[in-house]
């Protein structure tokens, strides 16, 4: 996203830029709807029908490791902002790949995880516990994935010599959009692996 | 970086048809939404028509079941989303920038974008009449009968997809009229000196883009539902048909305030305007319209009481409600004690905004009648629910909107609307609506369901149906008058000068259309009423107002150049939606398309080559 | 006029500060790991409030240090916040008006839930398991079921499509022709008529273009109790209930364009209703079966 030098800062009303007001105000919204799919699945906890439950499919070491590749992805994406400020051109592209791809990896994670669960028998049609999971977690994954596919662009910028102190805000934007994205992990990881992970079905057979 | 910028470098000029799609001047683009809008409005008009003549008489076979399911369900999803919503997105893009002293919106790139999706969007949900697959299960759709065992075709997707691909358009338009009034501002006009329009608007924005994120949810799982095996809504599978209530109407309720918010900022201008004297209670009024932003959260399972939510709920939500009058009454009290002492002018705006006050009270007392859980038991799906719906979205945000439209046309156009078709316009129209809607507060308390395309001789509605629908005919009279006094005042309207109202507010200050951009000299202001003030001190002085173009060399002023990546992008959005409905390698052309419009707008530069602005 | 606000990104944390959230941000994660694993237990009750307000620490530093909102103007914090607490106050609603304030859902839930055999920990070394709750049909099957019925020499079969042309039938071997009045929930005609112990044989057509129907003759005034029956029984039995004595026969479910052939001995003289029992159409989809 690199304009022409920027003009001199903020002539706005309240002295703040534009596009940052704009990106703060778009996380305030997306909060709203991930609260609705985290609310559907917190209605529905508990609800299947059917196996599998979570505590027969939820692997909590090896997402708990996924979980550390995207807290590192955010040091990743705050050193390449800290980079970009000082115009250490060689950090901000080394910063910014390394923000990408370790977002692949945690994605790479997410697909392993998801074919892991459908061997074992969970699908989005399963049971409520499956459409629930992959609904949210999907989302969750196709955030990440745009958010890769912007850091994407911002290194090929960056490689053409076009980032620098000039354009932060450019890197601060995609920034506040990935740590917003490690934070809704942050609560998708708590809920529905370290208290929901180990959810198990009824426990005695009912008459019906 | 021309060659990102692709084969066809950015347009520079504003000319013909390439003018209006690469325009991102928000006076054009309000334009656009206005046009498309009104050609909406025309259309689901003729639905409604086509109902009101089914209903007419009793046991009438003129249109079978199927077809009036269609109808009504297009008919409501028409009017809410593709003409109330985007006519006040009209209103938004045209007055907002010039009332607040700027030359234009924060982004104006997504302000194009906006109108495109939306356009885009409107054509996919009525590409279901050219597929026969129409939607019509109700335009709330409720679960299950939105299941594919109940609705077999494809027209709850259309529904569906058409609504996602909607929402993305509103909340773009939305975060950009956020930022726009926040941060664009002209120096001297702090928040509590805006027009009360703007800070409607700015509250309805506000409600859009926090409530659209949660009917996005719904419809993603109506359409895992219905296409992906899931059972969200479905209870053989565990699911729950009345999670999808509440998904619905969370977003429902702030969407109903979100339609009447800014026709009522609309009649806030307009009622100083025409009683010459300033709005009384300016505080109040502002103050009343964020306490309904905030309140419309909790209040949404009043929609919802006759379905066994239990006592705590009951008495929770009709306490909420009840309670959400009070600050619309507020406001009522402080626009009769606008006009009260006033040196009132009964223009065609006026009669407007004057009928939307009385219009609003009474679907505003249907609706605190509803508020009280037990006696909505009976009135619950009902044609007492319809005649609430119409009295405040038809007497409410229409009125509102068309006075709107005659206080503003001037400004938009240079020419002013007949006064006298303008009068028969209204009469007719207010004639017509309380004609159609005030028999159906008798003929559903008397227990005529909604959504019947019969009824049997026997319950005796005959009379009050006939009646309704004799009143659609005064109103499509009306309305033809409405479409008639546009066309004629186009071609020789009396010409309006800048300011034919003597009204308050900046964009007055102006010509009438106004230049590309706005203002020759960007405005300082010292209080509310900006323009009142400007022209009274002139007066009190002795001396002509100045134009500022005399003192500002306009060639210097830079505008953003037009753009073609909105529309552009905007392809891609609506292919992804289409995809789903047809073949998936469409949503991926729709995606790569986007992609490359977000890559060809980020890399666009910013001002064209030889532009002159 | 530009409010004084602080200049943006006058404080910037240093790279030790960055580092050092970084670590805290492991460091949480670790002692979430360790509370809950390996068993799920071992902390108790503290569970919910120790993980919650270690993941509320998380994203707080999180959102503070490296999306900068400490240092950002406060208006940042505002929208963010207005947001965020929306979500959270709306989302509490919701989940409680399914918890707390009804319970009707979740019994159902309960009621119907099937057992499942758990794996070893961790979801390893589980069997595949096929789902077993009911499917919902994406395209609903015709289904042709026998009934049984309280006349004798009872069958369905299936024919081949005949026009729906109505006409009444007396005597051994008649043959009625029935259909569906285009796309209402109708059938063509509301009245049949046989003579008592003749075979008779109903061909029906259902010729709506988008509903599904069925052809069910029951005893005098029980065509809405059966009808209420048949939903309960679902679409896997043709919307009619299994062994109920008031039907004396039935048709598939016919999907639309389809055609069946009902033959049946005509039950003893009196009057019969013929309905389709398809979830709601009863109240109008029904008639009269004469039998002299």
């Amino acid at each position: 996203m690199a304009h022409a030098a920027e003009h001199a800062i903020e002539e706005t009303t309240t002295g703040l830029n534009h596009r940052k007001m704009l990106m703060w105000v778009f996380l305030g919204s997306d909060c709203m709807f991930f609260a609705a799919l985290v609310a559907t699945y917190m209605v529905y906890r508990g609800q299947s029908l059917t196996g599998p439950y979570p505590i027969d499919i939820i692997d909590v070491p090896i997402t708990t490791i996924s979980t550390f590749v995207l807290l590192c992805s955010s040091f990743a994406m705050v050193q390449a902002l800290s980079a970009t400020n000082r115009d250490d051109q060689r950090g901000i592209r080394i910063w910014l790949l390394a923000t990408a791809v370790l977002g692949a990896i945690f994605i790479g994670f997410q697909i392993y995880e998801f074919n892991h669960f459908k061997n074992l028998g969970l699908t989005l049609g399963t049971n409520l516990f499956g459409a629930t999971f992959f609904t949210l977690t999907g989302f969750h994954g196709a955030h990440v994935t745009v958010g890769i596919i912007w850091l994407l662009g911002m290194l090929v910028v960056a490689m053409k010599g076009r980032l620098g102190p000039a354009s932060s805000l450019d890197v601060e934007l995609v920034g506040l959009y990935w740590h917003f994205v490690d934070i809704v992990w942050i609560i998708i990881f708590t809920l529905l692996y370290l208290i929901a992970g180990f959810d198990a079905g009824p426990a005695a057979l009912p008459g019906g | 970086m021309a060659s990102i910028t692709g084969v066809i470098a950015r347009p520079t000029g504003y000319t013909g048809l390439w003018g209006w799609i690469t325009t991102v001047d928000h006076k054009r683009i309000g334009v656009l939404y206005g046009v498309t809008a009104f050609i909406m409005f025309l259309i689901a008009g003729l639905e409604a028509g086509a109902i009101r003549a089914q209903l007419a008489q009793p046991d009438s076979t003129l249109i079978g079941p199927e077809t009036f399911n269609r109808l009504f369900t297009m008919h409501a999803t028409a009017m809410v989303f593709m003409v109330i919503m985007p006519l006040s997105a009209s209103f938004f893009n045209f007055v907002v920038p010039l009332a607040i002293g700027a030359r234009d919106v924060a982004f104006p790139r997504l302000n194009a974008f906006s109108y495109w999706v939306f356009l885009f969007g409107t054509l996919l949900m009525h590409a279901s009449f050219l597929v026969g697959q129409v939607p019509d299960a109700g335009w709330f759709s409720y679960a299950n009968l939105t299941s594919t065992t109940y609705s077999p075709n494809d027209g709850l997707d259309f529904w569906a997809l058409g609504l996602l691909v909607l929402g993305v358009s509103s909340v773009a338009a939305a975060l950009n009229f956020m930022v726009t009034i926040i941060n664009m501002r002209c120096p001297g006009m702090t928040m509590m000196r805006m027009p009360v329009f703007i800070w409607m608007t700015l509250i309805t924005s506000i409600l859009l883009v926090l409530a659209f994120p949660v009917i996005t949810v719904g419809l993603v799982e109506l359409v895992l539902d219905r296409n992906f095996g899931t059972h969200f809504f479905d209870t053989s599978g565990g699911g729950d048909p009345i999670l999808w209530q509440h998904l619905f109407w969370v977003f429902g309720h702030p969407e109903v305030y979100i339609l009447i918010l800014p026709p009522m900022g609309v009649v806030s201008e307009i009622l100083p305007t025409f009683s010459r004297k300033p709005l009384f209670g300016y505080p109040v009024v502002i103050f009343s319209g964020i306490v309904i932003g905030f309140m419309s959260w909790a209040v949404w399972s009043h929609h919802m009481f006759t379905t066994g939510m239990g006592p705590t709920a009951l008495t929770v939500f009709t306490i909420t409600t009840m309670l959400i009058a009070v600050p619309t009454g507020v406001k009522i009290f402080n626009w009769i004690g606008t006009m009260w002492g006033g040196s009132i002018e009964f223009k065609t705006p006026m009669l407007f905004a004057i009928g939307f006050i009385s219009l609003f009270i009474i679907g505003g007392l249907s609706g605190v009648s509803h508020a009280v859980a037990p006696s909505d038991f009976q009135q619950q799906d009902t044609y007492y629910i319809v005649a609430h719906i119409h009295y405040v979205l038809f007497g409410g945000s229409i009125f509102g909107i068309l006075a709107g439209m005659y206080y503003w046309f001037p400004k938009l156009t240079g020419r002013m609307m007949g006064e006298g078709l303008g009068k028969w316009n209204f009469w007719l129209t207010f004639i017509g609506m309380n004609l159609t809607f005030f028999p159906m507060h008798f003929v559903g308390l008397n227990g005529m369901p909604r959504r019947i395309y019969t009824y049997g001789e026997e319950f005796g509605w005959g009379l009050l149906n006939s009646l309704s629908s004799l009143g659609y005919v005064v109103l499509f009279i009306g309305m033809l008058l409405l479409v008639i006094n546009i066309i004629q005042s186009l071609r020789n309207g009396r010409v309006a000068g800048h300011d034919p109202w003597d009204a308050p507010t900046l964009e007055w200050s102006i010509s009438s259309p106004p230049p590309v951009y706005n203002f020759a000299e960007i405005p300082r202001v010292e209080g509310r009423d900006p323009y009142w003030t400007t022209k009274r001190r002139a007066e009190a002085a002795g001396q002509p107002v100045a134009g500022p173009e005399a003192r500002v060399d306009v060639s210097t002023i830079h505008m953003p150049s037009p753009s073609y990546w909105p529309a552009f992008a905007a392809v891609g959005v609506v292919l992804i939606a289409a995809g789903l409905l047809t073949h998936y390698s469409l949503s991926f052309v729709g995606g790569v398309i986007a992609l490359l419009g977000t890559i060809g707008w980020s890399n666009e530069p910013a001002t064209a080559p030889q532009s002159h602005h | 006029m530009s409010s004084s606000h602080q200049t943006e990104q006058s404080h910037h944390p240093t790279f030790q500060q960055y580092v050092l959230v970084a670590i805290i941000l492991f460091a949480i994660t670790i002692v979430e790991f360790f509370a809950i694993f390996p068993d799920p237990n071992q902390i108790g009750a503290a569970k919910l409030p120790v993980l919650t307000i270690l993941s509320a620490i998380k994203f707080a530093i999180v959102i503070m240090f490296y999306m900068h909102l400490k240092f950002d103007d406060r208006m940042f914090t505002v929208f963010f916040l207005a947001g965020l607490a929306l979500a959270f106050l709306v989302g509490i609603a919701v989940l409680a008006m399914f918890t707390a304030l009804d319970g009707e859902p979740r019994a159902f839930a309960s009621a119907h839930a099937v057992p499942y055999a758990k794996g070893e920990h961790g979801g390893h070394g589980v069997e595949h398991i096929k789902p077993t709750a009911v499917p919902i049909p994406t395209v609903p099957p015709a289904v042709t079921t026998p009934t049984e019925s309280a006349a004798p020499d009872v069958t369905a079969t299936t024919a081949p499509e005949q026009a729906a042309e109505p006409s009444g039938g007396s005597g051994a071997g008649a043959s009625i022709d029935i259909g569906t009045d285009g796309d209402a929930l109708k059938f063509s005609t509301e009245a049949l008529s046989a003579e008592t112990g003749s075979q008779v044989t109903v061909n029906f057509n259902n010729g709506s273009s988008v509903n599904q129907h069925n052809w069910v003759l029951v005893q005098n005034g029980t065509k809405d109790a059966v009808a209420t029956d048949g939903t309960a029984a679902g679409p896997g039995a043709a919307w009619v209930k299994p062994g109920d004595e008031r039907v004396i026969v039935s048709s598939g479910l016919l999907n639309p364009g389809g055609s069946e052939a009902v033959t049946f001995t005509a039950p003893a003289a009196g009057t019969y209703q013929f309905v389709c029992t398809f979830p709601g159409h009863n109240f109008t989809m029904f008639g009269d079966f004469t039998v002299n």
